[in-house]
C-alpha cells in the first residue's frame, strides 16, 4: 500500500535545485524529498535540528583540517599535570604559539572569526568550556569571559595562554588578564590599522 | 521569493509540522531550512545521512569524555612524558571502558561497523582503517604514516582494550611504527 502524499509550499529556487539534483541522481523528486525529510526527522530524534547538525559537522571538519584531535579528557589532564610541574614555561609558550596559529587560521578562513571562535570553544567541547562571552565594553574595547568549571588550574593557565595567542592573531591587544581555576577573563583592545586611520599611504 | 509546491509522504510532513509547531515556526520556513541544509551538505560532497551519522558518533564520543585539542600540543605532551608506558596503559583502560560504553549506547550496531566508526572518529588522522569479520575472527588493519612509535602503541592499546570489552583477544598481531595489523578471536569461555 503506498503512503498518502501531501503538498508543501517551498521557495521556488530551492525546489528548482532539488529537481536538478534528483534528476542528476536518477531519482524521483518525491522519493528524494522523502529521504531528505527522513534525515531531518532523525536529527530531531537526536535532540537536535538539521541546521545545528550541519553547523556542527562543518566546524568539526574545519578543526580536523586545522589539526585538532580527540583526547580522553582524563588522559589529557593526567599528561598535563605530570609535565606542567617541570616544564610550565615552555608549555605556556607553546600553547600561546599554537593559539597564534589557530587565530590566523580563523582569520584566514572565516569572515567573522570571533563568532566562529565562540562556537568552536563552546559547541565543540574544546576543554569542556561551558560559557563564552565576548562583549563590547566601550569603543574598540572588549571583554572575553571563558568559563570551564571542571578544569584544573594548570589547564586553565594553558587555555588562557592559548586564547591569548588567538586574540593576538585576531588583532587584539591584551589590556588585562584574570585567570582563576576554570575562569578566564580578558580585557582587550582592537588594534587599529593605519589604513583604518586614514593613513593608508604610510602603511603602504 | 516565489513559492512552489512539492509532494512528500504525509506521515513525514506531519512529523515536520509537529516540530515546526514546537518551535513556533511555520512549516514553510522549516522546510526551506531543511532544503537549504541539504544543499549545503550536497555542495560539500556528502549526503545528509552521512552527516547525521557522523554527528551521532562524534556526539557519543564527546559524551564519553573526549575533548578536542590541537594535535601538536597533544603530541608534545605525549613525547615528553617520562613514563610513556603509564599513558599507554591508561589508553588501554579507556579503550576497554569505551567499548563497554559503545555496547550500551549503540546496542543495535554490529561490531565491525561500530569499531570502524569509532576508531575513525577518535583516530581521525588514520589514512586507513579496515575491519573484516567472519563468524570467529576479526581482522583489523590501521595505517598512519605520520604516527610515532608511541602513538602507534597508544592506538594498539585502545584497540585491544575496546576488543576486550567485546570479549575478543588478539591471536596474531604486528605493530610497527604507523602500522597495526591484528587478528582477534573470541576469548575462550565466552
Amino acid at each position: 500500500m503506498s503512503a498518502s502524499k501531501k503538498f508543501v509550499a517551498v521557495r521556488g529556487d530551492l525546489l528548482q535545485k532539488i529537481i536538478e539534483i534528483s534528476n542528476r541522481k536518477g531519482k524521483t523528486v518525491y522519493g528524494f524529498v522523502n529521504e531528505i525529510f527522513e534525515q531531518a526527522i532523525k536529527a530531531e530524534e537526536l535532540d537536535s535540528t538539521l541546521p545545528e547538525i550541519v553547523d556542527f559537522y562543518v566546524l568539526v571538519k574545519t578543526l580536523r583540517k586545522a589539526g585538532a584531535t580527540l583526547i580522553f579528557s582524563d588522559i589529557l589532564n593526567y599528561s598535563i599535570k605530570r609535565l606542567y610541574e617541570v616544564e610550565k614555561e615552555k608549555l605556556l609558550k607553546n600553547w600561546f604559539s599554537s593559539g597564534l596559529w589557530y587565530g590566523k587560521f580563523l582569520k584566514a578562513k572565516f569572515q567573522k572569526p570571533i563568532e566562529v571562535l565562540k562556537k568552536v570553544l563552546t559547541s565543540l567541547f574544546f576543554f569542556e568550556i561551558s560559557e563564552v562571552e565576548f562583549s563590547n565594553i566601550e569603543e574598540n574595547k572588549f571583554s572575553l569571559k571563558v568559563i570551564s568549571p571542571n578544569q584544573p588550574q594548570e589547564n586553565t593557565e594553558l587555555l588562557s595562554s592559548f586564547l591569548e595567542g588567538i586574540l593576538n592573531a585576531l588583532d587584539f591587544n591584551i589590556l588585562n588578564r584574570d585567570c582563576w581555576r576554570g575562569i578566564i577573563i580578558f580585557e582587550v583592545e582592537k588594534r587599529i590599522k593605519l589604513s583604518e586611520m586614514g593613513l593608508r599611504d604610510m602603511e603602504e | 521569493m516565489n513559492r512552489k509546491f512539492l509532494a512528500a509522504r504525509e506521515d513525514l510532513v506531519e512529523r515536520i509540522k509537529d516540530f515546526a509547531k514546537k518551535r513556533n515556526l511555520t512549516l514553510y520556513s522549516v522546510v526551506n531550512d531543511i532544503l537549504e541544509q541539504f544543499l549545503k551538505v550536497e555542495d560539500a560532497g556528502k549526503t545528509l545521512s552521512q552527516v547525521v551519522e557522523e554527528y551521532n558518533i562524534v556526539k557519543a564520543v564527546k559524551d564519553a569524555g573526549f575533548i578536542l585539542t590541537p594535535k601538536t600540543l597533544w603530541y608534545e605532551l605525549l613525547e615528553k612524558q617520562h613514563n610513556p608506558d603509564s599513558i599507554i596503559k591508561f589508553w588501554g583502560e579507556v579503550g576497554e571502558w569505551f567499548g563497554k560504553y559503545c555496547k550500551t549506547v549503540f546496542p543495535q550496531e554490529s561490531l565491525p561497523k561500530l569499531l570502524e566508526k569509532t576508531i575513525n572518529t577518535i583516530f581521525w588522522d588514520l589514512s586507513e582503517c579496515v575491519l573484516k569479520m567472519d563468524s570467529e575472527k576479526v581482522l583489523i588493519r590501521c595505517i598512519s604514516s605520520g604516527y610515532s612509535e608511541l602513538q602507534t602503541n597508544i592506538l594498539w592499546a585502545f584497540l585491544s582494550g575496546m576488543m576486550k570489552a567485546f570479549n575478543y583477544k588478539a591471536s596474531k598481531k604486528e605493530i610497527l611504527k604507523g602500522i597495526v595489523v591484528a587478528i582477534f578471536g573470541r576469548e575462550v569461555g565466552e
